[in-house]
């Protein structure tokens, strides 16, 4: 496991919608995807990503079912919604664009511009 | 779909969310145990592991259902919110759609709300709320005297004398005590900048038991009150200070003194009563003026001072009226009030309608609010009839949103919010046309605190209160027609079918909307009549032809102020009498109307006359006072110019002072001693009629006349009797007094029916509103009676038809139609009847020569309101008889 990165609010959000692009999964299945999409960098235990999942589904993006999986087992399904893939869109478009001009300034080997 | 899903927060649900969520995180740890497992690890060590992973496990079994149940809380928030939202864009569409309907709706409840609004602001000021300005108001009080008097009898009120004053003030149970006077006429300035005032003598604690503080400045203080003869400092209102900014630079000259401003009352204050007053003086300086010199110190006997108090802490409103009992008792005079039964100090509210007397307007205003309810309910039941229909027409509609799922409730929730939507335009409407009108009703009922606004808190808790009734009464028609909707017959034929239940139901609106206007209008009726009849009263003298006159003759000291004032009336009335719009000018000691005087007088051989209302009263008048007012003198003769000589010898009665004493045709010759028994007897020379003395409804007053001499020690006042316009003729006096003196304060030129109207005021209040109301109300009622015949018409086109072509007549199917009508007005104009009948005993103290239950008013009403049903039948008997039967067979 690489060492934890700190995560930046709101972030969080992006990912688990993102998960949730190629179809529904549960509380558990959507935690172990984050998990190992990030290689264990991103270290969310949780109790909290289920607090995420809260606002997510208070807010519209996503909607809760519950459903049985292939064992038989009761699970709550989450889904994301027509305003949550907008949501998703728009909040990739900014990071993108955020990251960009940030790595582009950090990786900078002379200082240019002015001068 | 999200918006017809109802999410309910029921206490049941709750518990079934945090379960759930409980549920949520045992599945999620069963599946990460089954993972784990999966890799290889032992059963018992995965459970440790998995709930290590998860976080705070112990912890978050708390926090997550809490967590779940504020987000389920939230999303049903933020439904019902687009919910409303969705409803409110509809509601709009629909109002849009239907403009017609949309304006006559708004129109007929602003109407309703609008009354309402307004006739509460006007209870409200009169019945709920202290006189502007004050604070505390529940710790301010007014003090009541309850006393058996030996002339009058038993007589109760306000008013008390400096000596009482003084005794009240000295009690533990008040903070602090004040006194003032009514406004009085006053004059600021001389010459041509004379102007008038209203100037109001008051106390310096009057201001700070009414807690107000001032605008500007200050005010003055006690130690500028202070006895004998107080201080020339003046306060002014807001309203004066605005018109005269230069106020704190120059003093006001009023009467002979020059008063300096030294403060501005706060915006809208009037005093502890509602009485528009320009300025405030210190009360020690008016009563040194008026008495002349310290005498009114000592004074126990005169009713001329008002007081009000402010409680002290912690002391109950019993325990000082008791005080103040013990305080009043210790101070009475004897000579003119009786010690059993024990007189008594109530303490009355502040609020100016509350008191141990009703008052007259106050009592009418909320006889009219109880009307402006009653024009509500009418505007609501003509709404009801109006949303009714358009939910009728919108059947299949309805039909097809219920048929896609849409719950019952979910319809009734929107036919609510169109209807609040309509009833929050028809408010917001109503208030602005109440504020525009403020003014106009304002100085029809309270003219004296025309300034003064009622509380907006208490206009928008009646605001908020009315809205809601309106909404419910509105809704419920069109809720109970919805909620009835057959699905399948809806959809499958057109509404063509006239239900029993709902004619039944917009008969039955349509009797309660005639039904209420008859019980206002027979309302109306009875005021009007009560008016007529007030006025026809005769009074003694041609009221509506004089002019009252009083101006203080400037004093310049070349001669003894006596004589000067003489003179001056003299030229007076020379200057007037030769005016071609004067007919007769007259000078008297007092006036009908503005005060009244009494000597101790004897009659030698009989008993003093007793009259519930005193006297007998004694009037100086010059020998063309009979004549100027047009007073009968029906035995005997007036006064002549010989009688200027020996004033003390002769005197005049009226009829009923005669007539109690020596027999009307007895008086003439009569001897009176007036003054001391020991006074020469002054001989009755003529008996005239009766003069009123103070109000238009009064018990036979006893009065008696001396000649006028010499204008030494009275104040006389000129009446002049008019030729002509009265108008034109006060303008004329004005001029022609202005012009005698550059250094004239402000004469007093008023018509004397201008004294009746503050007497007149609660019967021409009810009179105008309840006509005002009864009319509009009338007016919906017929619309709506109008709109409901108009409706069976296009109702029944295809039974009209049938009968047509069956071979009825052109009159059977008028008669189809107007029978409809005849049954609506009778059963309406007799259950009308019938309720007026009932309610209209109430209205007994508030009318005057006419009976509640009178047969003539009522028949009028009845016939008027059948004759209007008959008018309102035309149209539609037009539209029935002009059906074809073919069209109406092959149906819309």
């Amino acid at each position: 496991m690489d060492s934890q990165l700190p995560l930046v609010k709101g972030t969080v959000d992006m990912l688990v919608l993102k998960g949730l692009t190629w179809g529904p999964m549960h509380g558990f299945d959507i935690s172990l995807w984050l998990e190992q999409r990030s290689r264990g960098a991103l270290g969310l235990d949780d109790s909290a990503m289920y607090q995420v999942l809260h606002r997510l589904e208070e807010r519209g993006y996503i909607d809760g079912d519950w459903r049985l999986t292939e064992n038989k087992r009761r699970a709550r399904y989450y889904k994301l919604t027509a305003a949550g893939r907008a949501q998703l869109k728009a909040s990739t478009d900014m990071w993108l664009r955020y990251s960009e001009c940030v790595t582009e300034i950090v990786t900078l080997k002379a200082r240019t511009a002015f001068g | 779909m999200a918006s017809i899903r109802t999410f309910r927060i029921r206490s049941r649900d709750v518990r079934r969310i945090e379960a759930e969520m409980l549920d949520e995180i045992d599945a999620h740890i069963a599946f990460c145990v089954d993972h784990l497992v999966a890799r290889g690890v032992a059963p018992d060590v995965a459970q440790r592991q998995a709930r290590e992973r998860f976080g705070d496990y112990e912890a978050a079994r708390i926090t997550l259902p809490e967590s779940a149940r504020r987000r389920e809380g939230r999303m049903r928030q933020r439904e019902w919110f687009q919910m409303v939202r969705q409803d409110l864009t509809y509601a709009v569409r629909q109002a849009r759609r239907d403009l017609g309907t949309t304006l006559a709706i708004v129109g007929t409840l602003a109407l309703g709300v609008g009354a309402n609004v307004v006739m509460f602001g006007i209870v409200d000021r009169l019945l709920l709320s202290p006189p502007p300005g004050v604070t505390g108001a529940n710790q301010v009080v007014r003090p009541w005297f309850d006393r058996h008097t030996k002339v009058f009898g038993h007589a109760g009120g306000f008013q008390t004398n400096w000596v009482t004053y003084q005794a009240l003030a000295g009690a533990h149970g008040f903070s602090s005590v004040a006194a003032y006077q009514n406004p009085r006429d006053a004059s600021v300035g001389r010459g041509p900048d004379a102007e008038p005032i209203r100037l109001s003598p008051a106390s310096a604690t009057l201001f700070t038991v009414l807690g107000v503080r001032p605008e500007i400045g200050r005010f003055y203080s006690t130690a500028e009150d202070a006895p004998p003869a107080g201080s020339h400092v003046a306060v002014v209102s807001h309203a004066y200070f605005v018109a005269h900014p230069d106020v704190f630079t120059r003093p006001l000259s009023i009467g002979d003194a020059l008063y300096t401003v030294v403060g501005v009352a706060p915006k809208g204050f009037t005093g502890a009563e509602l009485a528009k007053t320009d300025v405030w003086v210190p009360l020690t300086t008016i009563m040194n003026g008026d008495y002349r010199g310290p005498d009114y110190l000592r004074d126990k006997g005169s009713a001329n001072l008002w007081t009000v108090a402010r409680l002290r802490a912690g002391v109950s409103r019993e325990q000082a009226a008791a005080e103040a009992t013990t305080l009043y008792t210790a101070h009475l005079d004897t000579v003119f009030t009786l010690r059993t039964p024990a007189p008594k100090v109530q303490l009355a509210s502040i609020v100016p309608g509350r008191g141990p007397s009703p008052s007259a307007t106050a009592t009418v205003a909320s006889w009219l609010l109880g009307v402006a309810a009653i024009v509500l309910l009418i505007a609501c039941a003509n709404v009801a009839t109006l949303l009714l229909v358009r939910a009728i027409r919108r059947n299949g509609e309805i039909a097809v949103r219920l048929s896609l799922g849409i719950s019952r409730q979910r319809l009734v929730a929107q036919l609510a919010v169109e209807s609040l939507f309509l009833v929050a335009l028809a408010s917001a409407a109503a208030l602005l046309i109440s504020r525009g009108l403020h003014d106009v009703i304002y100085s029809m009922f309270i003219p004296e605190a025309a300034e003064a606004t009622a509380s907006p808190w208490h206009v928008a808790a009646l605001l908020a209160v009315v809205a809601a009734v309106t909404t419910l009464l509105t809704t419920l028609a069109p809720v109970m027609y919805a909620s009835s909707v057959d699905i399948v017959s809806s959809l499958k034929s057109a509404s063509r079918q006239a239900t029993n239940s709902r004619s039944r139901l917009r008969f039955v609106l349509t009797v309660v909307q005639v039904a209420l206007s008859v019980v206002l209008l027979v309302g109306a009726a009875l005021f009007v009549r009560s008016l007529e009849q007030v006025r026809a009263v005769p009074l003694g003298l041609d009221v509506e032809r004089l002019v009252y006159v009083h101006v203080r003759p400037p004093a310049t000291g070349a001669q003894a102020a006596a004589t000067e004032r003489g003179l001056f009336l003299d030229e007076a009335i020379r200057r007037l009498s030769a005016l071609p719009r004067v007919g007769r000018v007259a000078l008297a000691g007092d006036v009908p109307f503005r005060g009244s005087s009494m000597v101790p007088i004897s009659i030698p051989g009989h008993a003093l006359p007793r009259s519930p209302s005193g006297g007998p009263y004694v009037n100086v008048v010059d020998t063309s006072f009979f004549k100027t007012l047009g007073t009968r003198i029906v035995r005997g003769r007036g006064f002549s110019a010989a009688d200027l000589l020996h004033p003390d010898r002769v005197v005049i009665v009226n009829r009923s002072f005669a007539a109690s004493v020596w027999g009307e045709d007895q008086a003439v010759g009569g001897c009176i001693r007036v003054g001391a028994d020991t006074m020469p007897c002054s001989i009755i020379v003529g008996v005239v009629e009766d003069i009123h003395r103070n109000g238009i409804i009064e018990p036979a007053q006893l009065q008696y006349y001396m000649p006028l001499t010499s204008v030494a020690d009275e104040d006389p006042s000129m009446i002049v009797r008019a030729n002509g316009d009265v108008d034109r003729t006060i303008a004329d006096v004005r001029r022609t007094l202005e012009g005698m003196s550059k250094e004239l304060p402000y004469p007093v030129v008023t018509s004397m029916s201008s004294f009746l109207d503050p007497q007149l005021a609660s019967w021409r209040m009810g009179a105008r509103m309840f006509s005002l109301f009864g009319g509009l109300a009338f007016v919906v009622a017929m619309v709506g009676f109008g709109g409901l015949l108009a409706h069976n018409v296009s109702q029944r086109r295809h039974e009209i038809g049938i009968r047509s072509a069956l071979g009825a007549t052109l009159s059977d199917v008028v008669g189809l139609v107007v029978g409809d009508g005849i049954r609506v007005a009778v059963v309406g104009v007799g259950v009308g009847l019938l309720i007026a009948a009932l309610l209209a005993p109430r209205l007994r103290p508030l009318l005057f020569g006419i009976e509640p239950r009178d047969g003539a008013v009522y028949a009028a009403i009845a016939a008027a309101t059948a004759a209007f049903a008959l008018v309102a039948t035309v149209v539609p008997a037009r539209r029935a008889a002009a059906v074809e039967p073919m069209e109406a067979l092959r149906g819309e």
